[in-house]
């Protein structure tokens, strides 16, 4: 029957309302759900962020800095802190402290404790301290490690992902939770498990998830020294490709190295021949000295295109003010407010908080950290190029700082630029860090104040 | 270049499939499929090459003899020779277990390749240009000393190759395989879809005046066009018209 709409509208406004039932409505469950796979993923990366080996190979100071006292009880880290963690960095859909939240209360983890309110988070203290890998002996651990290349490329750099697959295949539960991943590149990583891996179960295919390579450490090792001895033998002519950085393995792109740049990690593998022939070849650096300024208390967010921009506004905002003071004594014109500052290369790595800057001039340098000393701004976010005054009185330290690399250091810098522009392909390039970020050569001082003064193990002992 | 030639970046992978891309090891199934029989000490001329992930496969797991690959796109040669070169490294020079991937893809990149480029090339050798107009000096119908391929492989390129040359260049095409390829040998094609041709039209619309007149579709008259260039269809794979095997 037709009905005229405005007689329809009509019929609905006088339509009497339903009583409010006494019941609250169901709360729809479609918004409180993620997709169960990526929650279980993002719950296992927390996991392994909060893992004894996670905790150990972290500076203690990234968690103590998060850490807050939620109703009454400690060590609880917000939901929000933990999104600029690197081991999230390659986690897609971007996690988000309400993706959290739902993922954790979705599938709630053994190792964590979620607070009432469910934005904050910590390891459960019954599980602390752990007798598991922290104290671990080197050689324990090399034994709970096993080397992995995944069916498809990419997911080593979620290890949320990696831990996922592993518990999802039919591998022994006694080697789980997974501790750890070490991302080698897209391609392999390593693992470590809770206990250690028998040789048997390793080479057992049905054990693992399908179509992946899966090998214990000592194995790898094992091939690893075969495959450089026969590289030598069949090509004694070529050059050895150089990897900079040690890392897990002795490569670089570790997570945990990515994570905690400032800590050093032993490198489990002992020095191979093809170590040997790396320091044999170090070239002799020749370069201009007082051209590398080491930067610190960057954002982890940031990137070269706004730490150029941000440093080059300091500069000029520094020789701007400089020539202004100036010119109340004494005449100066316009456009002498300095040179502009020169940056050749920004040598950064998404995450850190470090970086090396690469300048044109000596003058550039001192430019640079003198800009920084007197200005003294702190970024406030990743795409922060302006920076934000730290008042004197605020006892703030978190600027960004700038020091002058010399000597040694300086030197060390050098020879591994020219090493990685000697040894590498565009490709590769891209895949590695950018080395110097990760290569521990800051200036002796500041290593004291950070490590101590240990002198750090990723730097060979070449200086 | 790539919506012209189809060269796209790991378009020979599966990943175009299953959404995901595989890393080096994993086997490329089109190749499984085949009787393997045919691939033993063969050798193989690999038309579209792409980056080198089907010679590889080859080389790798098929134990084929050797591999000539040939495709447009200058970039994706010398990326299917390193990739080639890179898989052999993997090898064991004496492997008994069969298997291929023996040495870690981590030692490979962080030492570099172990095989010398004329080693490798012995056993895959990759040219660059289009193969219905270009000339490889080593192949039959350029007059050189080879013998002829035991099996030839076009596997995703025939629409690329219709596209661009039209149903003559199409027919040259299947001409130019038929001379290459050894009497009893195998012309293994993965011909597309009419509606992939469109796709590929919408991309590049410059593709539209050849498509517009092209009269012989796949699996309306193609397989017509490649009886009448010589070959006999040996056994078909896949759905529908898709795939193909043909002697």
């Amino acid at each position: 029957m037709f009905v005229p709409r405005q007689l329809q509208r009509k019929a609905l406004r006088q339509q009497p309302k339903e009583p409010a039932s006494l019941v609250p409505p169901e709360k729809s469950t479609k918004d409180d759900h993620i997709d169960p796979t990526l929650a279980k993923e993002m719950v296992m990366t927390l996991e392994i962020l909060f893992s004894d080996y996670g905790i150990e190979s972290g500076p203690p100071e990234w968690f103590s800095a998060r850490m807050r006292s939620v109703e009454g009880e400690s060590d609880f880290i917000h939901l929000s802190a933990l999104l600029d963690c690197p081991l999230l960095a390659e986690m897609k859909p971007k996690p988000s402290q309400m993706t959290f939240r739902k993922a954790l209360t979705q599938c709630p983890p053994d190792l964590l404790q979620l607070s009432k309110d469910r934005y904050y988070i910590r390891r459960r203290h019954e599980y602390l301290p752990s007798s598991k890998s922290p104290a671990r002996h080197q050689k324990d651990l090399d034994g709970s490690t096993i080397y992995i290349e995944p069916h498809v490329t990419g997911i080593t750099l979620n290890p949320g992902r990696v831990a996922r697959m592993l518990s999802q295949s039919a591998m022994p539960r006694k080697y789980l939770p997974v501790q750890f991943v070490e991302a080698g590149d897209t391609a392999w990583a390593f693992v470590i498990l809770s206990t250690a891996v028998s040789h048997e179960d390793a080479e057992n295919q049905e054990l693992w998830p399908r179509g992946w390579i899966v090998m214990t450490k000592h194995e790898w090792i094992r091939r690893d020294e075969e495959y450089q001895q026969l590289r030598r033998r069949r090509r004694p002519t070529l050059p050895t490709r150089i990897r900079l950085p040690e890392r897990h393995d002795g490569a670089s792109g570790s997570s945990a190295q990515e994570m905690w740049p400032d800590r050093p990690i032993a490198p489990t593998v002992p020095a191979g021949p093809a170590s040997a022939r790396e320091d044999d070849q170090k070239m002799n650096a020749d370069y201009e000295p007082g051209l590398i300024v080491y930067l610190t208390n960057l954002h982890p967010q940031t990137s070269k295109e706004t730490i150029t921009s941000f440093i080059t506004r300091q500069a000029d905002r520094y020789n701007r003010k400089k020539s202004s003071s100036k010119a109340k004594g004494n005449f100066v014109p316009k456009d002498e407010d300095g040179p502009p500052v020169n940056i050749n290369y920004v040598d950064y790595q998404k995450g850190l908080t470090t970086a090396y800057l690469r300048l044109r001039k000596a003058q550039d340098s001192e430019l640079v950290v003198s800009a920084l000393r007197k200005r003294k701004r702190m970024m406030q976010d990743g795409s922060d190029k302006k920076g934000k005054k730290v008042g004197i009185d605020s006892g703030r330290n978190d600027w960004v700082k700038a020091t002058n690399v010399e000597g040694n250091e300086e030197r060390i810098y050098w020879e591994k630029v020219l090493a990685a522009k000697w040894g590498g392909k565009g490709k590769n390039k891209r895949k590695r860090p950018s080395q110097p970020a990760t290569l521990d050569v800051r200036p002796s001082d500041e290593r004291k104040q950070t490590d101590g003064g240990r002198p750090s193990k990723k730097v060979k002992s070449s200086d | 270049m790539s919506t012209k030639t189809g060269s796209y970046k790991t378009y020979q992978s599966h990943a175009r499939h299953t959404g995901s891309n595989p890393a080096a090891h994993i086997p490329d199934p089109r190749l499984l499929l085949l009787p393997q029989e045919i691939l033993k000490d063969a050798r193989v001329l690999d038309i579209g090459c792409n980056n080198g992930a089907v010679s590889g496969h080859l080389l790798l797991r098929h134990a084929v003899k050797s591999v000539v690959g040939v495709d447009v796109d200058e970039k994706l040669i010398s990326k299917s020779r390193s990739h080639v070169n890179f898989m052999l490294s993997r090898v064991r020079p004496s492997d008994p277990s069969g298997r291929g991937e023996w040495y870690p893809v981590s030692s490979v990149r962080k030492y570099g390749s172990r095989i010398p480029p004329a080693e490798v090339c012995e056993r895959g050798r990759f040219w660059c240009g289009d193969y219905v107009t270009a000339i490889d000096p080593a192949a039959p119908s350029a007059g050189g000393g080879c013998a002829g391929y035991d099996v030839v492989f076009a596997l995703s390129v025939v629409k690329w190759v219709h596209l661009a040359h039209g149903d003559s260049g199409l027919r040259s095409f299947f001409e130019k395989v038929a001379v290459d390829v050894k009497p009893r040998g195998y012309f293994v094609l993965e011909p597309q879809g009419w509606e992939s041709y469109a796709r590929a039209v919408g991309k590049n619309p410059e593709l539209r005046g050849v498509f517009e007149g092209i009269r012989v579709r796949p699996g309306e008259g193609m397989e017509g066009l490649v009886a009448a260039c010589g070959f006999r269809l040996v056994r078909r794979w896949g759905v529908g018209a898709s795939e193909g095997g043909w002697d």
